[in-house]
């Protein structure tokens, strides 16, 4: 794990990576897959939770679904959807703030705009 | 332009093949990615934030018409119809996936082109002056040296896995256009008092997070000797490079912490040393083939003005204020060379769309040669035009969002992708640069303020060469909030100087303003139209813009 890629110890968290086939940020979903809408994400709020995060992480990087998997730092808005809090995440899920045409904003796969 | 030979053309396409056949074994489970990783890199393909991202080698920043066209048509076909021109006179792809690289990598090997070292701790894409060939003060055209250069760093056995990356520039005038003071090694074409033709070496400059200016290693080397000087010097450096912490890995530390006596020593020992056993220096008739790939155009002179030329420009107010940005003397009459601008106002820098490559490359065409060039500060160039050909080069461009009349001015801004797509940045710099650009919007006060170059970088890596800006742009992330540090007085040019910081940075909003103040600030304080920005910094020194920049510490002083 990277400096640009480290969360804060403890919170609730995500699990990120890049999809193997064409680099897209994907995350772990509830049902066990990888999805492209962070708002899907599955959540989890203290370390055995985070452990099988991980522990989920390195099936799929060893099955080659995703490629550098690691956990981010996210909340909840008031419906209830998961979105990213830090900056660089919150690109990530959304695509490029100088394109709105590009990236997942435009498939309507979007969280909060970046801060 | 140079072309492949046999050897060149089998090299690449072999290099392909094997590149198909990586992918698929990463594909099908049996390469894991830290076995794959080094493997794509290699070959120029980078995991971002949102996709892959290929880096594509541009010699020396020279295409023909055919090869933008083929740039084009990939942006097109495997990309969202746009490609990113980069401060290293190269071209990036935000959006390739895994599956199509080793595809493209064909289609631009059709096209003798390649992506091959533009990653990894190698000898990198060698960039020189984008006007090369055209311009009057030139000692010799430096893309034959960066050609020589080219053929010699190409998978080097030695030079393969260096301590880090490594970067070489060059130009043929004593005006710098090709940074040659901010690179590893920059190399001067000059003469020698016998009129003999050789280079000055530079060598330790560099930006990222120690910043420094090349030193001279040798006043004056002789041409033929070019290849085993550098691979002496690469000899040294690989051989005493630190390796033990990436951050000092570079051969600017090196330079440093050695002194440039003590490594000239060892360089012209290893020198002499090689010359004992073999050369690696081209045969005088190996040179002059690869030099005749760059002999002049056969442009025949004309009038250094025409009467159409004039008369446009009297009546076309637009084009008028084009020629006096856009448009350079050439070193034929009745030639001009012709910087093709990719910051539209509010635009992203460096960006084209695969509809604007075809233009370019059409144009370049009909009205240049066939050849055009990628600069460094992320702008096109058309080398050889007629001057009566301009008016209607001109219309061409406009239609196309192409003739934004601001060459080196204040709205000509240099930005890194930044973390809109960089996984290693920590703000974005592209909105920044952006913003800026609306605000110096209009070309009257973009004329009165004259010559300024902004550079904006996303982190302390400095692909937008934020240290020679003459205002300096540094992206921070300060617990989750982007912020701007801003420096002053850098420049790139011969010379070179870095930029030191004015005080504590300002956030997203606060830097567009404080850039502002800046510029108010020299406008007020200059002695007159002819007093540039940076005479101007250099006259007043830091104290009037601190003032006006952070005026409660002043009050509180």
């Amino acid at each position: 794990m990277s400096e640009k890629t480290r969360s804060k110890k403890g919170g609730d968290k995500a699990l990120t990576a890049n999809r193997l086939t064409d680099g897209v940020a994907i995350f772990l979903a509830t049902d066990g897959s990888w999805v492209e809408d962070a708002r899907e994400a599955r959540v989890e709020g203290d370390d055995a939770g985070h452990a099988a995060l991980e522990a989920a992480g390195a099936e799929a990087e060893a099955a080659g679904i995703a490629v550098g998997p690691y956990l981010i730092d996210v909340a909840r808005d008031a419906d209830g959807a998961v979105h990213p809090t830090r900056n660089r995440e919150v690109i990530r899920a959304r695509g490029p703030s100088t394109h709105p045409h590009h990236g997942k904003q435009a498939e309507g796969l979007s969280g909060q705009e970046a801060a | 332009m140079y072309r492949y030979d046999e050897f060149d053309a089998t090299f690449v396409h072999e290099r392909v093949e094997q590149f198909r056949d990586q992918v698929a074994r990463r594909l099908s489970g049996e390469l894991t990615e830290e076995e794959f990783k080094p493997l794509r890199l290699m070959n120029g393909l980078y995991l971002q934030l949102h996709a892959y991202m290929l880096r594509v080698a541009i010699p020396y920043g020279t295409l023909s018409g055919t090869q933008m066209r083929r740039l084009a048509h990939i942006a097109r076909t495997y990309d969202k119809g746009f490609g990113h021109f980069t401060t290293r006179q190269n071209i990036q792809y935000n959006w390739p996936t895994l599956e199509d690289a080793p595809r493209i990598l064909e289609e631009l090997a059709e096209v003798e082109m390649h992506a091959i070292q533009t990653s990894g701790n190698c000898i990198r894409n060698t960039t020189a002056d984008p006007y090369a060939g055209a311009i009057k003060d030139e000692v010799e055209d430096p893309r034959i040296a960066s050609e020589v250069i080219r053929q010699w760093s190409s998978l080097h056995p030695e030079f393969s896995f260096l301590p880090r990356k490594f970067k070489i520039a060059v130009t043929g005038t004593t005006h710098d256009r090709a940074a040659v003071k901010v690179h590893d090694i920059g190399l001067v074409i000059k003469r020698n008092a016998a009129g003999e033709v050789g280079f000055e070496v530079l060598v330790g400059g560099g930006q990222g997070r120690t910043p420094m200016i090349a030193k001279t290693i040798r006043d004056f080397l002789p041409k033929q000797y070019l290849l085993s000087y550098l691979e002496a010097i690469l000899r040294v450096y690989n051989m005493l490079g630190r390796r033990d912490n990436k951050y000092k890995a570079r051969i600017k530390i090196l330079v440093h912490e050695t002194g440039i006596e003590e490594l000239s020593r060892l360089v012209e020992a290893e020198w002499e040393s090689l010359s004992r056993e073999t050369t690696v220096d081209l045969p005088r008739a190996e040179y002059e083939r690869i030099a005749a790939y760059f002999e002049p155009p056969d442009l025949a002179p004309a009038e250094a003005s025409s009467a159409a030329f004039e008369a446009a420009q009297q009546e076309d107010r637009d084009f008028r204020h084009w020629v006096r940005t856009n448009v350079k003397e050439h070193k034929v009459d009745g030639y001009a060379v012709v910087d093709i601008s990719l910051k539209p106002i509010g635009g992203v820098p460096g960006d084209a769309t695969a509809d604007q490559m075809d233009l370019v490359a059409d144009l370049a065409e009909r009205y240049s040669q066939d050849e055009l060039r990628v600069t460094h500060g992320q702008n096109l160039v058309l080398a050889h035009v007629a001057k009566d050909d301009l008016h209607a080069l001109f219309k061409e461009l406009a239609g196309a969002g192409l003739a934004t009349a601001n060459s080196r001015l204040v709205s000509d801004i240099i930005a890194c992708p930044g973390l809109d797509y960089c996984a290693l940045a920590n703000a974005r710099s592209i909105p920044i640069a952006q913003d800026i650009s609306r605000r110096f919007d209009s070309l009257d006060r973009q004329f009165d303020i004259g010559p300024l170059e902004i550079k904006i970088s996303g982190c302390i890596n400095a692909c937008g060469h934020h240290h020679v800006g003459h205002i300096g742009i540094l992206g921070v992330d300060r617990k989750g909030t982007e912020y701007y540090q801003l420096t002053l007085g850098g420049r790139a040019d011969e010379n070179a100087a870095i930029g030191k910081i004015l005080g504590p940075a300002f956030d997203a909003d606060g830097v567009v303003d404080a850039v502002e103040t800046i510029v108010d600030t020299y406008l007020e304080e200059r002695r007159g139209p002819d007093e540039t920005f940076l005479d101007a910094v250099e006259r007043l020194g830091f104290q009037p813009f601190k003032d006006r920049l952070y005026p409660q510490k002043q009050a509180a002083a």
